[in-house]
């Protein structure tokens, strides 16, 4: 491994991981992307890395998603988030669906709310974000503002759902 | 000026209005009750929309099952694996077959009121080799296969920084209105950021993993073969076929029509073994499964809990199997 990209390992990978597992609740997915993403930066060196790497990494996560979706696996399992260890199980259980109705939140934002959400998550700039997602600087407030808006609407949605069904 | 706009007040928020353009902004909100009373609503929404999204956490390290692959996907190392447990599973259970005796299982099993003894599913164990850490070959380009645990829970300083900023911005810009100063200066409502640990540290530790799992793969072939020797010793019919991954369609076609869940929780996966269908479920103790099987026309049932899972939430959770 070069010292450039050990560099661009040591920097990056937990967030890049984190916002891929984010965007594709898949643990062994999100680091199979980041590997690849890597890989890449290292045929392709980025001059500027963070936006660079993200956005290799959001266009591998898409492409993965057409692939998906022309091999008719369309029915997304979302893998259970792992439980703290020192929990009771009624707490992991209340845990667990909260994930669940927080991923199904995201899953109902459009493509560019839930990437500039999970970028800013990651402590990215409105400039990053910009730059990662091809988007005007300008556009970036109202696109988050939107982004935070829909999410918890429709994790309060799911919550009410939840507490008139039980 | 007319009111800011929501865009404007979440820029406001992030710390990411210039400087040369704040006057403005900071008399209109001297100015107008509303558009105070509007930031300060946007401020409340911003905090838990960052809370929703830093529920969810990375799984530690090893906590969970490798997602289930593609049919390409899959990897030599795996292959191995299980061709391995399989040639041990049959040859030391020939080798024992005089000695079979009932043993205690792993975990503890609940039978459905129409479950049939003789359905039995072996031990999730047993049933999935899988489970061990995948086998990546040394790459001198390609970084190690997973970051350690603590890399995950790291806040980037970025991030912290960034939200300094927001607040030394926002204090400003309330400072210099002269009113609901006490308010609109706190801090966005975010939850307690985990305490930081250095991105090196953890990269490093990924580095000596990958390493130690490619040092350990003979290792990790013999746990396999051992599991497969669980399976026959327990007294369970014996399974040779390893547990496939299917979609939902798939598992309600095998179990004619109905398949059933546990209300209220998220598979991880669903699998099909021989004629089981099996609904794997994550919990802090492993792995619990709720294992389906077609017989004379009826769905049987069997929930299977890891060791150590309370008794009481398990019938609880079995009260919650639904059709």
């Amino acid at each position: 491994m070069s010292g450039l990209l050990a560099e661009l390992f040591a920097q990056y990978h937990g967030s890049l991981v984190r916002m891929l597992y984010r965007r594709t609740g898949d643990r062994d997915r999100a680091e199979e992307i980041a590997q690849e993403t890597f890989a890449r930066a290292v045929v392709a060196p980025p001059r500027n890395p963070r936006p660079w790497l993200f956005a290799v990494a959001l266009n591998l996560v898409r492409e993965d998603a057409r692939k998906a979706t022309r091999q008719g696996r369309r029915l997304v399992l979302y893998k259970a988030e792992q439980p703290d260890r020192e929990a009771a199980p009624d707490e992991e259980l209340d845990k667990s669906e909260r994930v669940a109705r927080v991923r199904s939140a995201l899953e109902g934002l459009t493509e560019r709310d839930r990437e500039a959400l999970l970028l800013k998550a990651e402590g990215f700039n409105y400039d990053e974000i910009a730059a990662t997602l091809g988007l005007a600087r300008g556009a970036i407030g109202t696109t988050l503002a939107r982004a935070r808006r829909r999410l918890v609407e429709a994790y309060r949605a799911g919550e009410e759902k939840h507490h008139v069904a039980s | 000026m007319s009111h800011l706009e929501e865009g404007l007040l979440h820029a406001l928020l992030d710390g990411e209005v210039p400087s040369p353009e704040l006057p403005p902004i900071q008399a209109h909100l001297a100015s107008c009750l509303q558009c105070r009373e509007r930031l300060e609503r946007e401020r409340l929404l911003l905090g838990e929309a960052d809370g929703l999204v830093e529920l969810l956490e990375v799984p530690a390290e090893g906590s969970l099952r490798p997602a289930p692959k593609r049919s390409g996907d899959v990897h030599w190392g795996r292959r191995l694996a299980w061709a391995a447990s399989l040639v041990g599973a049959v040859g030391l259970g020939y080798a024992a077959r005089g000695t079979r005796a009932p043993h205690a299982r792993d975990e503890v099993a609940v039978n459905a009121a129409e479950s049939r003894a003789d359905s039995a599913p072996v031990s999730p164990a047993a049933q999935q080799p899988t489970n061990q850490p995948r086998l990546t070959p040394a790459e001198p380009a390609a970084p190690p296969p997973r970051a350690a645990a603590n890399a995950f829970a790291a806040k980037s300083a970025v991030q912290e920084q960034a939200k300094a900023a927001a607040a030394d911005q926002l204090g400003k810009v309330t400072a210099s209105s002269g009113a609901r100063r006490d308010t609109a200066a706190a801090p966005p409502a975010t939850p307690a950021a985990r305490p930081p640990v250095a991105a090196t540290e953890g990269a490093a530790r990924a580095r000596e993993n990958a390493l130690r799992r490619l040092g350990d793969s003979q290792f990790r072939l013999e746990e396999v073969v051992v599991t497969g020797v669980n399976a026959q010793a327990s007294g369970s019919a014996p399974v040779l076929t390893p547990p496939e991954p299917i979609g939902f369609a798939d598992a309600i076609r095998r179990l004619g029509g109905s398949l059933r869940l546990i209300e209220g929780l998220i598979p991880l996966r669903l699998e099909a073994q021989g004629l089981f269908v099996r609904v794997v479920y994550a919990t802090a103790q492993g792995e619990l499964v709720l294992s389906q099987q077609l017989v004379d026309g009826r769905v049987e049932y069997r929930l299977i809990a890891p060791a150590g899972f309370p008794a009481d939430s398990l019938a609880r959770l079995k009260a919650r199997v639904r059709e």
